[in-house]
């Protein structure tokens, strides 16, 4: 059946040449994900079907060129954090940073980018900003001072923070799962250039916003007034979600001496959760917060990813990617370091105006075939990175750039603080592009 | 039989320009738990009703919905409150109006009651230039059935 598979060749009707067809595939389904005119998921699942119905790939094929450890990862990590969200834990921490900055508009400022930026690397960054913002909002009202700043503090810890991890942003687990590099691997390589990225955007906040922002005396005791232990709501949750997240954190980290891919560790850490969390109910019950918890998953999102797959291995198979590849090699004649900077830099500014997804899928098995040029594909590891620093950093660069920004600029509008796209692109991208020569010159350093 | 038969004034209008303050004394004064709101003209702008005074005692980001979540940690006092109202209650009614489905008065009266079943506690009655000709509540209609029995 495999080697069947293995061997299909793309017999693409009319008989027109299947690199061209592919390539066509390719563009349109993502000049139409770019326009926004469609529901990007939908997008994806119709160039999918067109790569099929057009003969670049049969069904096997293109179930085969779907990665399902990157699928199960996601929708694992997105069940536990829809279960251990309900029990308050996020917001705890969020009041706590307040309380233990003093309530001082400048440490709230530098701390809730730190909890988003260590939240962010373990949890997808929409969900981090969807758990973060709503309190933030809160306190800021309460201090009476203006969100701005800090929700876009936000978004930048939480692009950052997500950058550090194998499952902290999606591009990573995309990474992770089609080199087989490890969560360790990932947190040692990328973590302490995090780290340095974190702490010059903070300064930076602190220095163009922070000093500046001052509440009464009055307003910062309402803030200390506030009263975290209630933000807890339910402690036998708490307890289990903690316990589970760790478990799984923990997994992740044994993962390789295990042998155990990241994908099943969160599905099974995702069942692990909700089987604590129906114990004790009635039968009926139980099947409806089961498919309350399933609804909580992104779908868009999965099917997206499903379609993006099969999309990117109809233009492998047809061999464009290949030829791409071969081209940028003889581009940067075959230069580690020059390719290396080029990919940093060309994901950096690609992801700021469009979704890094589509290209870091599209990327992947570009950067793959490099490896014979390479010297293998050991040889290839700091060009991971290279994708992994721009595409995810360069999402900060606009307010399309990632999808925690559209989702923090949906909850601002929501709350009557709306964040436009100009004023928060003449912050963003020149701190992006500093996020970025940070990158380049601890690649240079570490790697080149 | 058409909304036209069964169409009542409402008991009280409240004006577009009015402050939240007034507006409150009208709802309260009327045991009213929501009222039409119409522009200087008669248009009909929106609804306003305890629920929206509601909200602005409370943060803005409630109006997140459940991405909220619980507010559980703010110990707000009554005085807390009741400063709050007092500052909130100088902004106009029309800044707070919520949307609210209409009825025409042409509208089949059997379409109006499907709507009261589906959790509107009344109707405003709009003609088609947008003025407010009244309201259909559930109360009017079973009186008249009443009556016509």
């Amino acid at each position: 059946m495999h080697g069947e598979t293995q061997g299909w060749v793309p017999h693409v009707l009319f008989g027109l040449d299947a690199m061209w067809v592919a390539t066509l595939v390719l563009v349109a389904t993502y000049a139409v994900i770019m326009s926004e005119r469609l529901n990007r998921a939908v997008a994806a699942l119709i160039g999918a079907g067109a790569m099929i119905l057009l003969g670049v790939l049969n069904q096997d094929a293109a179930v085969r060129g779907i990665d399902f450890n990157t699928i199960a990862l996601l929708i694992g990590m997105m069940i536990i954090v829809a279960i251990t969200r309900r029990c308050g834990v996020f917001q705890y921490v969020a009041i706590w940073s307040a309380k233990k900055a003093k309530a001082d508009p400048a440490g709230i400022l530098f701390l809730l980018q730190i909890v988003t930026a260590v939240f962010s690397a373990f949890l997808d960054n929409v969900t981090t900003v969807l758990l973060v913002v709503p309190v933030t909002l809160v306190i800021t009202e309460e201090l009476k001072l203006k969100p701005w700043p800090y929700l876009v503090a936000l978004i930048f810890a939480s692009n950052i923070g997500g950058t550090a991890t194998l499952i902290g942003d999606p591009p990573n687990i995309l990474i992770g799962s089609a080199t087989g590099l490890t969560f360790n691997q990932f947190v040692l390589n990328l973590a302490p250039v995090i780290v340095v990225v974190q702490l010059v955007t903070a300064a930076v906040f602190h220095v163009v916003w922070g000093r500046g922002l001052h509440a009464t005396h009055e307003a910062r005791a309402r803030v200390m007034g506030f009263s975290e232990i209630e933000a807890i709501t339910d402690w036998r949750l708490l307890k289990q979600s903690l316990a589970v997240l760790a478990g799984v954190i923990g997994a992740f980290v044994g993962a390789h001496a295990l042998g155990l891919e990241p994908g099943t560790i969160a599905l099974f850490g995702a069942a692990v959760l909700m089987m604590l969390y129906c114990l004790g109910r009635d039968a009926e019950s139980q099947s409806h917060e089961v498919h309350h918890i399933f609804g909580e998953v992104e779908w868009i999102t999965i099917f997206f990813f499903v379609g993006l797959f099969i999309v990117v291995s109809g233009v492998e198979k047809a061999g464009v990617l290949a030829m791409l590849a071969e081209n940028l090699v003889s581009f940067t004649g075959g230069d580690m370091r020059i390719t290396a900077i080029a990919i940093l830099w060309a994901s950096a500014i690609l992801s700021a105006m469009v979704d890094n997804i589509p290209f870091v899928a599209t990327m992947i098995p570009l950067i793959k075939s490099m490896a014979p040029t390479f010297g293998g594909p050991q040889a290839l590891e700091p060009l991971w990175w290279s994708l992994s620093l721009g595409a995810c950093l360069g999402g900060n660069g606009t307010l399309v750039g990632a999808s925690a920004n559209l989702t923090v600029a949906g909850l601002a509008e929501r709350a009557g603080h709306p964040i436009r796209f100009v004023p928060f692109m003449k912050v963003a991208f020149g701190l992006m592009l500093l996020s970025i020569v940070i990158g380049n010159i601890y690649l240079l350093l570490r790697y080149l | 039989m058409t909304c036209q038969a069964i169409i009542s004034p409402p008991v009280a209008t409240l004006g577009k320009t009015q402050t939240v303050e007034q507006a409150l004394g009208v709802l309260l004064t009327h045991r009213a738990a929501l009222l039409p709101v119409v522009d200087g003209k008669g248009q009909f702008a929106g609804v306003f009703g305890l629920r929206e005074v509601v909200a602005l005692l409370l943060p803005r980001a409630a109006r997140l919905g459940e991405d909220m979540g619980d507010l559980g940690f703010l110990s707000d006092t009554l005085a807390d409150l009741r400063h709050r109202l007092a500052v909130q209650g100088k902004e106009s009614v029309g800044k707070h109006l919520a949307a609210h489905r209409t009825v025409r008065p042409e509208t089949p009266l059997v379409e109006a009651l499907l709507l009261l079943y589906r959790g509107d506690s009344f109707l405003p009655v709009v003609d088609e230039t947008g003025k407010l000709q009244g309201v259909l509540t559930a109360a009017d209609a079973l009186t008249r059935m009443a009556e016509a029995r």
